[in-house]
């Protein structure tokens, strides 16, 4: 007869077997769940963290707005446009800057114990370089998100992201200064042909995960000349971009773009993301990701899924 | 209570009545959410499923011990329209109170919170100056206030009788002197809001006074313009589109000379002498 310790021991395995593990891992970061927020949509948690049933420290990871080297007051107004069942924006990256940025917003990210991603704008490569150097020394960072859709002024302001070559010299100059793991963040603003050779380009530079996809090109919408759309009209691309770009890359993916529902998460891990961020819809409903994470849990449950690796494969290719 | 600012709820509807052409009285229950300040507002989730942006509307009365609330909304388009055939018992969902109001009690505030505080002056008289919805954001600056300003007035601008709430009917609304003027004068004074704030500095002279105001910008802007001439305090209730209303997502941020503001999280409520009108 089994003693009473070995049939504890033998629940509790059985118990542990019933639950199902949410965790990822990304860029060598070990995230409890794979819900994170899209930069740009969360701030730095400050404003999400005084909202009562949001918990920061239930997210995989945060992720702050894109941080310039220099303060950024922004573009002017109108900067949003709702459009299509999505909508426009044309912020123009306002942010303190990255010593701000390392100086008050860091900390408090922090304090919610899971990892901090901070997303980084440059307008020249030294710049992408120059902002990585401040923050290699950062403990509370965990990951540098490198966004290259911006314009690239010394190449006639066409965004670093939209060719291969130039992307994989920001990644390059960027990996050479830091340690840190290095997500690189694409534009959905190329073709199909392209997107894929960019992100094999950031993989070899030095890329440890991509993600994608960063807002669709619209111009002349609610008075803005050019803005980025993003939310449910654009889900549909980046499901394609994801998974031209999973043919060519074997680093993690962080999908994002239009996802609201948790069938939604499971559609882009399906479609071999190893996580997702929420952005849009956080403004119509901001609990979303708490009710996602909730959401997932109840499905693996649900579905016999004890581990998320087991949606990759789960889609005919 | 506890520290967090914002509560998201699921209210119930408890009314929702035409009051006058086009514009409805929405009352709910159930809203658990904490003090209310003047200026204040909540969001509420689109009820147009192809609406990707909360809907912000302003907090005309508020008791957080009942968990009741008081909206007026003015039927414009997608999500408002649908507002029309909320029926009562239906739930909807909100989160508030959002941004930072107006408070002349004294009482200390929470590290982090802005909310304007209006010194309170012997022998100033405060005057509330709207136009359009823009009463929806007054009334409880009027409730604030009434305990310093006994004489305060309401200045109630519109473009014609028949799209003006009928204010004095409100039972949520504090007992106030309010002075009407109609475009086409079909009730009160004739012509526009801002003439009859000026006609009533004239008829009181050397009189020290605070001026509130919410409403279209343009007369904002002219109310704000009055009140330099005439070295009045003013204070400016702003709005713009809105994408999150909670201050993530600096679509509403605006340049003022004390720098770039959120008008959903530093505002809505603006010492006009910050505000560049051309910004917003
Ligand atoms: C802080 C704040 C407080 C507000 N308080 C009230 C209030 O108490 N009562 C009230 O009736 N309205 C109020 N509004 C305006 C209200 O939010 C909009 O009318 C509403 O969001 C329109 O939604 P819709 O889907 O019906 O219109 P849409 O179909 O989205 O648009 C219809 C028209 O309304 C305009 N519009 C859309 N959103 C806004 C907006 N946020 N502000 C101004 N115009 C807009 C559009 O430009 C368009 O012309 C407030 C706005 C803000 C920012
Ligand atoms: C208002 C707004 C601001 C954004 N700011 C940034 C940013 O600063 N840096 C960045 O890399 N992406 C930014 N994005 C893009 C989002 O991170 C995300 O890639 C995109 O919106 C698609 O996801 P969604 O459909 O879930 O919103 C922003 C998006 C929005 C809507
Ligand atoms: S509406 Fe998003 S920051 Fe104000």
């Amino acid at each position: 007869m089994k003693s009473e310790a070995a049939l504890q021991i033998e629940k509790r395995q059985r118990n542990n077997h019933d639950e199902v593990d949410l965790s990822v891992e990304i860029a060598g970061l070990k995230l409890q769940n794979p819900i994170m927020p899209a930069s740009g949509c969360f701030g730095y948690g400050e404003e999400f963290a005084q909202i009562k049933g949001f918990d920061p420290s239930r997210l995989g990871a945060i992720v702050s707005k894109g941080t310039t080297l220099l303060p950024r007051e922004g573009n002017p107004q109108p900067r949003i446009y709702e459009h299509k069942g999505g909508m426009v924006n044309w912020i123009g990256l306002e942010n303190p800057g990255i010593d701000e940025v390392i100086a008050t917003k860091i900390p408090f990210m922090a304090q919610f114990g899971v990892p901090v991603i901070i997303n980084i704008s440059g307008f020249t490569i030294e710049e992408f370089a120059h902002m990585a150097i401040l923050l290699d020394p950062v403990k509370a960072v965990s990951a540098i998100e490198i966004n290259i859709s911006c314009p690239n002024v010394e190449g006639g302001r066409i965004p670093f992201g939209c060719d291969p070559l130039i992307a994989a010299e920001v990644v390059k100059a960027v990996r050479e200064v830091t340690t840190l793991p290095l997500i690189v963040k694409l534009t959905p603003n190329v073709s199909e042909e392209m997107i894929g050779q960019i992100a094999q380009a950031v993989e070899i530079a030095g890329a440890d995960a991509i993600s994608m996809i960063n807002t669709v090109k619209v111009e002349n919408v609610g008075g803005i000349t050019i803005g980025g759309l993003s939310g449910r009209p654009i889900k549909q691309t980046a499901l394609n971009m994801i998974r031209i770009v999973r043919r060519f890359v074997s680093v993690p993916i962080i999908g994002m773009g239009g996802i609201y529902t948790v069938e939604d998460v499971v559609e882009f891990l399906k479609a071999r993301c190893n996580a997702v961020a929420i952005g849009t819809a956080n403004f119509s409903n901001p609990l979303v990701m708490m009710k996602l994470k909730d959401g997932l849990e109840k499905y693996c449950l649900e579905n016999n899924i004890t581990n998320l690796s087991q949606f990759h494969g789960a889609e005919n290719h | 209570m506890d520290d967090f600012k914002i509560q998201a709820c699921q209210a119930r509807v408890r009314s929702n009545k035409e009051d006058a052409k086009n514009i409805f009285r929405l009352e709910l229950e159930g809203c658990k959410m904490g003090i209310a300040k003047p200026g204040q507002f909540v969001c509420l989730a689109p009820l147009d499923h192809s609406s990707a942006m909360a809907r912000p509307f302003s907090i005309f009365f508020y008791d957080m011990f009942a968990g009741f609330l008081v909206i007026y909304y003015k039927a414009v388009g997608k999500n408002t329209e649908l507002m029309k055939s909320l029926q009562a018992g239906q739930s909807i969902k909100l989160w508030g109170p959002l941004g930072n109001g107006i408070s002349s009690d004294g009482i200390p505030r929470l590290p982090g919170d802005l909310h304007k505080d209006i010194p309170v002056p012997e022998g100033v008289a405060a005057w509330l100056i709207c136009g359009g919805m823009g009463f929806a954001s007054l009334n409880l600056a009027i409730r604030e206030l009434n305990q310093f300003f006994p004489r305060s007035v309401l200045f109630y601008g519109g473009k014609t009788k028949s799209e003006m709430v009928s204010l004095d009917k409100d039972p949520y609304r504090v007992n106030q002197e309010i002075i009407v003027a109609t475009e086409d004068g079909t009730a009160g004074y004739t012509g526009l809001v801002t003439d009859l704030f000026v006609q009533k500095i004239l008829e009181n002279p050397g009189k020290k006074i605070l001026v509130i105001t919410c409403g279209p910008k343009p007369m904002m802007a002219k109310v704000a313009e009055i009140c330099e001439g005439q070295e009045f305090d003013c204070y400016v209730i702003l709005e713009t589109i809105m994408a999150c209303g909670i201050g993530v997502c600096l679509g509403c941020s605006i340049k003022t000379t004390a720098g770039m503001k959120r008008i959903c999280h530093d505002g809505p409520v603006f010492d006009a002498k910050e505000v560049i009108w051309d910004e917003i």
